[in-house]
C-alpha cells in the first residue's frame, strides 16, 4: 500500500545561472537542474525553464542532479518538450539521474523525449 | 400515416433516386472494368441503405427485391464473387428495376402504406431475381454461408463468435484528477506499487489532458495511465490499490478475458481520441488488431452508422496496423461526413424563386431611388443610396448564386444513355465528359435536359458511322461522343461533338427541295445550308431508326434553346464529325445590362457583351459596315431597324457587342451607363420580335427593351452581307 508520497522536505531545486557550461553548438543554452524535480519545484521551475526556452533556441537539461522526481516533474518536461516542438525549437535531456530514469522508465516515457540515455555514475547518488 | 411520415418517405424517394444514379455510375464503370473496393462497398452500401430505409416506411415490394440484390453485393463486397460485365449488366437492370419501384412509391396516397406493382414490373422484378440467385447458388467453395455477416465476412471468427478477447492480461485504465498533487499523491507511486501485485506488461502514460504551456498549471495534475497488468491477484486486491485516490482518480480495470463490450465501453468513456487508445490497447496487447476493429465497429454501431461494420470487415486479415488505421479512418471519414452534410440545407425550390422575385423588386426600387437621389443633388443621400445599391447587388449576386447547381449532374445520365443506344445499335462509343463543374441556373438545368438528350442520340444514331465504316474511312474503330460545358462571355456554353461522318451537304440540299423548303435555284451559304436541319419537318436519316430520324428533333431542339434566351450553333465537317454548340445566358432572372437609348426609346444589351463603345464618324449614311482599327464592323443602326421616329442625332454612338465569336456594332443615341436589369419576360405577342429578347423597368420608371444580342448580330451580319453583294453587282 502506498503511503503519501512526500513529508514535505520542500527543499527548492536550484537552477544556477544560465549559460555556465559552454555546449558543442553555441546556441544551445545548457541548464542543470538540482535537487528536487517534484511539486515542490514544478511552479518555479515551469516559469525558469520555459523563460530560457523562448529565449533560446535550443536548451539542454542538465539532469545529473535531479534527486527527486514525480509526476508532477514529469509533467513540467512533458510541457517544456511540447512546447519546444510547437516553437520548432530542440530540447534535449541529458545525463539522467537515476531518479530521472526511473520516473521515465516506469511511465514509459522514454520514447517520448527521444534523447539516448546515458547511465552516469556520478549522477546515481 | 401522419405528415411527418409522409415528409421522411417524400426524403427517402429522393434519397433512393440519388443512390440509384450512384449505384448506376460505379455500374457503368464496372462494366468497363475499373471498380475498386471503394466502389463496391459503396455499391453495397447504397443497396442497403435504399433496403433499411424501405422497410422503415413498410415498402416490402422494395425490400424484397433489394434483398437479393444486397446478398449478391455482399459476396462481390466479400470477394467470393466478382463483378464481370455480365454481373454489372444485370445489376444495372436491377438498379433500373429498382428505380421503377421507386417511381411506384412516388404515386403512393398518403393512407397507402405498401406498393402496387402491375404484373409487368412484377414479372420483371422476378426474372431479375431468379437471375441474381443464380449467382448466390453457386458460391465459390471457400464461401461460409451468408447467414451472418460477421461469419462472412470475417474469417478469424471463433474469437469474435465467442465476444471475448484473447488478452490474458488485466487492463487497467486510469485519468488522475487536477487535484491529486495538491492533496499529496503522486500517481506514478500508485503505478509503481502496482508492479508489487503483478507484472506490469505495457504502461502508456497519456498527457492529453495537459492544456497548453500558458495555461498548464504545474501543480495540477494531467496524468492518466492505460496499464497491462500480468497478475494472479484478485480484483479486489488490485483495487485496492487505489484506495487512496479513489475520489481523485477515474479507474476501471478490465479483467482477463474480458468481453469485448467492455472494452467498446472503454473506448467510448474515455475522453481520448478512439485512434489512440485503440493502438495503446494494441500495443499492450490487451486487444488483438482484428479485436479492436470490431470494437471499434461495435462502438460505431451503437452510435448510428451502421453499415460501417461491414466496411470494418472487409478490411480485416491485413497487417495490423493497417486494420487499425483502416478501422479509424472509416469512423474519421464518418465523422466528416457528417460535419459536411450539416453545411448543406434543403430548401424548396419555390421559396428560393419568391425570394429571387423579391431581390428583383429590390433591385428597381432601389434604382429608382438611385435616380431620385441624384435628381435632387442631395450628396449625402446620394452616397447613401450608392452604399445600397452596391448591397442590393450582393444581395442579388449572392441570390441568384443560390440557383446555380453544376451542369455535371445533368451530365451524369448520359453515360447511360451512350451504353444502351450504342448496344442497341451495335456501335462502339466512348463519351467524354468535361467541365461538369460549370455552374447554370438550376430552372435552365431542368429545361436543357431533354435538348440534350435529342443531341446525344442524334450524334450516336446519325453521327457516328458504324465500326466497319469507320475503318474504310481510317478513323479509330471506337467513335468518340464529347460532352463539354464551359463560361464563355456572361454565357454558358455546353457542346455536344462527334468525331463521326459530319453532315452530308447534298443529302440536306436534295430533302430541303423535297420538303420545299427551298427551290433547287437557290444558292445558300453554308451555314444557312446547315441551319435547314432546324427547319420544322427536317430529318435526313436514311431510314427511320427508333431512336430518331422521325423527323422532330432539331426543330424542337431549337425551340427550347430559343425559349430559354440561348442560341445554337453548328459546326460539321465531313469525315471529321459534327459539334453542336449550345449557348445559354447564365442566369434567366437578373443580369448586369447596358442602357443605351435612341430618341425616347430606352434599351438595353447585357453587359457582359459590350466590347466597347465609340462615336459614329465618317461612315455614309446608308453605309453598315465601319472600320474598327483595321477590322471590318458590320453594324445595324437600331432606329432604321425598329423604325423610330425623330432624326439622328448629331453624334450618334456604336456599342460594339460581341456574341459567339461574332462582333458587330449597335448604333444608338445615346449611352446612358450601366444598370441592373431584371428581366421581364415579354408577352406571347410579342414573342415573335426579332432582336428583342425581353423588357424591363428602369430605375425611372421606363421601361426598357432587352436586346437580344445575338439575333442583332446576326442581322447585322446578313445586312452587311447582303449590302457587299448589291455592290458587287
Amino acid at each position: 500500500m502506498p503511503t503519501r508520497h512526500r513529508t514535505g522536505t520542500g527543499n527548492k531545486a536550484m537552477t544556477s545561472a544560465l549559460n555556465d557550461k559552454p555546449s558543442a553548438n553555441p546556441a544551445t543554452q545548457s541548464v542543470p537542474i538540482t535537487g528536487e524535480l517534484s511539486i515542490y519545484t514544478a511552479l518555479e521551475l515551469k516559469t525558469t525553464l520555459l523563460d530560457a526556452l523562448h529565449a533560446n533556441p535550443a536548451l539542454k537539461l542538465n539532469l545529473a542532479n535531479v534527486t527527486v522526481m514525480d509526476g508532477a516533474g514529469l509533467q513540467v518536461l512533458v510541457m517544456l518538450k511540447r512546447e519546444a516542438l510547437q516553437l520548432n525549437k530542440e530540447l534535449t535531456l541529458t545525463q539522467h539521474s537515476e531518479a530521472v530514469l526511473r520516473v521515465l522508465d516506469l511511465s514509459n516515457m522514454t520514447g517520448y523525449f527521444g534523447d539516448p540515455l546515458v547511465l552516469c555514475a556520478e549522477a546515481s547518488n | 400515416m401522419d405528415e411527418q411520415m409522409l415528409q421522411a418517405r417524400q426524403a427517402f424517394i429522393e434519397e433512393a433516386r440519388d443512390l440509384l444514379q450512384a449505384m448506376e455510375t460505379i455500374l457503368l464503370q464496372a462494366e468497363e472494368g475499373q471498380c475498386d473496393t471503394e466502389a463496391i462497398n459503396a455499391l453495397f452500401r447504397s443497396a442497403h441503405t435504399i433496403k433499411g430505409s424501405a422497410g422503415l416506411f413498410g415498402l416490402d415490394a422494395i425490400v424484397a427485391f433489394t434483398h437479393t440484390l444486397e446478398n449478391v453485393l455482399e459476396n462481390v463486397r466479400a470477394g467470393t464473387q466478382t463483378l464481370d460485365a455480365s454481373l454489372a449488366s444485370l445489376l444495372l437492370n436491377c438498379a433500373d428495376h429498382l428505380g421503377n419501384l421507386v417511381e411506384l412509391a412516388t404515386q403512393l396516397r398518403g393512407e397507402d402504406t405498401d406498393i402496387t406493382v402491375d404484373a409487368a414490373t412484377a414479372e420483371t422484378g422476378k426474372a431479375l431475381q431468379a437471375e441474381l440467385s443464380r449467382y448466390l447458388n453457386t458460391p465459390s467453395p471457400s464461401t461460409p454461408p451468408p447467414s451472418s455477416r460477421v461469419a462472412e465476412a470475417a474469417p478469424p471468427v471463433e474469437k469474435i463468435a465467442k465476444d471475448t478477447v484473447e488478452a490474458d492480461t488485466w487492463h487497467i485504465s486510469l485519468r488522475f484528477g487536477t487535484e491529486v498533487f495538491r492533496h499529496g499523491m503522486d500517481p506514478l507511486c500508485f503505478v509503481s506499487y502496482l508492479s508489487e501485485v503483478g507484472e506490469l506488461k505495457q504502461v502508456s502514460t497519456l498527457i492529453d489532458a495537459m492544456p497548453s504551456a500558458a495555461e498548464m498549471d504545474p501543480e495540477s495534475c494531467y496524468l492518466g495511465f492505460e496499464i497491462d497488468l500480468h497478475s494472479t491477484a484478485t480484483k479486489e486486491t488490485i483495487e485496492s490499490v487505489f484506495d487512496f485516490v479513489r475520489e481523485d482518480c477515474a479507474i476501471r480495470i478490465i479483467p482477463p478475458y474480458s468481453e469485448l463490450q467492455t472494452y467498446v465501453r472503454l473506448i467510448e468513456e474515455l475522453s481520448e481520441d478512439a485512434l489512440q487508445i485503440g493502438e495503446i490497447l494494441v500495443r499492450g496487447g490487451a486487444l488483438t488488431p482484428n479485436e479492436l476493429a470490431n470494437a471499434l465497429a461495435a462502438q460505431a454501431q451503437q452510435g448510428e452508422a451502421r453499415q460501417l461494420i461491414g466496411e470494418l470487415l472487409v478490411n480485416e486479415g491485413i497487417a495490423a496496423k493497417e486494420v487499425v488505421q483502416a478501422a479509424l479512418e472509416k469512423q474519421k471519414v464518418n465523422t466528416t461526413k457528417k460535419i459536411s452534410e450539416t453545411k448543406f440545407l434543403k430548401v424548396a425550390a419555390d421559396r428560393l424563386d419568391s425570394l429571387i422575385n423579391l431581390v428583383g423588386e429590390l433591385v428597381i426600387a432601389g434604382a429608382t431611388t438611385a435616380a431620385l437621389a441624384s435628381k435632387d443633388g442631395n450628396a449625402a443621400l446620394q452616397e447613401s443610396t450608392n452604399v445600397l445599391s452596391r448591397l442590393v447587388e450582393e444581395i442579388r449576386d449572392s441570390a441568384l448564386r443560390m440557383r446555380m447547381v453544376p451542369i455535371g449532374e445533368t451530365f451524369s445520365r448520359f453515360p447511360r444513355v451512350v451504353r444502351d443506344v450504342s448496344r442497341e445499335l451495335g456501335k462502339d462509343i466512348e463519351l467524354k465528359i468535361s467541365g461538369g463543374e460549370t455552374e447554370l441556373d438550376k430552372s435552365m438545368v431542368e429545361h436543357i435536359g431533354d435538348p440534350l438528350m435529342h443531341l446525344v442520340r442524334n450524334a450516336i444514331d446519325h453521327g457516328i458511322e458504324p465500326s466497319a465504316k469507320r475503318i474504310a474511312a481510317g478513323k479509330p474503330a471506337t467513335g468518340t461522343l464529347h460532352l463539354n460545358a464551359f463560361h464563355d462571355s456572361g454565357s454558358v456554353v455546353l457542346e455536344v461533338r462527334d468525331d463521326g461522318g459530319g453532315l452530308d451537304r447534298n443529302r440536306i440540299r436534295t430533302k430541303a427541295i423535297e420538303r420545299g423548303l427551298i427551290t433547287d435555284d437557290v444558292v445558300l451559304a453554308d451555314r444557312d445550308l446547315l441551319r435547314l436541319i432546324f427547319e420544322p419537318g427536317f430529318s435526313t436519316a436514311a431510314e427511320v431508326t427508333n431512336l430518331s430520324g422521325r423527323g422532330v428533333g432539331m426543330d424542337v431542339v431549337k425551340r427550347n434553346i430559343e425559349a430559354m434566351r440561348g442560341t445554337i450553333e453548328l459546326e460539321s465537317a465531313e469525315n471529321v464529325g459534327t459539334t453542336i454548340r449550345l449557348r445559354l445566358p447564365l442566369t434567366l432572372a437578373i443580369i448586369d445590362g447596358f442602357v443605351i437609348s435612341v430618341g425616347k426609346a430606352y434599351f438595353i444589351t447585357p453587359l457582359e457583351m459590350v466590347m466597347e463603345c465609340l462615336e459614329l464618324k465618317g461612315v455614309a449614311s446608308d453605309s453598315h459596315y465601319l472600320n474598327l482599327r483595321g477590322e471590318v464592323l458590320p453594324f445595324v443602326r437600331l432606329r432604321e431597324l425598329f423604325e423610330l421616329e425623330g432624326e439622328p442625332s448629331r453624334h450618334e454612338n456604336v456599342v460594339v457587342v460581341r456574341c459567339g465569336g461574332q462582333k458587330a456594332g449597335i448604333v444608338v443615341d445615346v449611352l446612358h451607363g450601366e444598370a441592373q436589369t431584371v428581366i421581364k419576360p415579354l408577352p406571347s405577342l410579342f414573342r415573335k420580335l426579332r432582336g428583342i429578347g425581353g423588357s424591363t423597368i428602369l430605375g425611372s420608371g421606363e421601361v426598357a427593351l432587352i436586346l437580344d444580342v445575338m439575333a442583332l448580330i446576326e442581322l447585322a451580319v446578313t445586312t452587311d452581307t447582303r449590302t457587299r453583294l448589291t455592290c458587287n453587282e
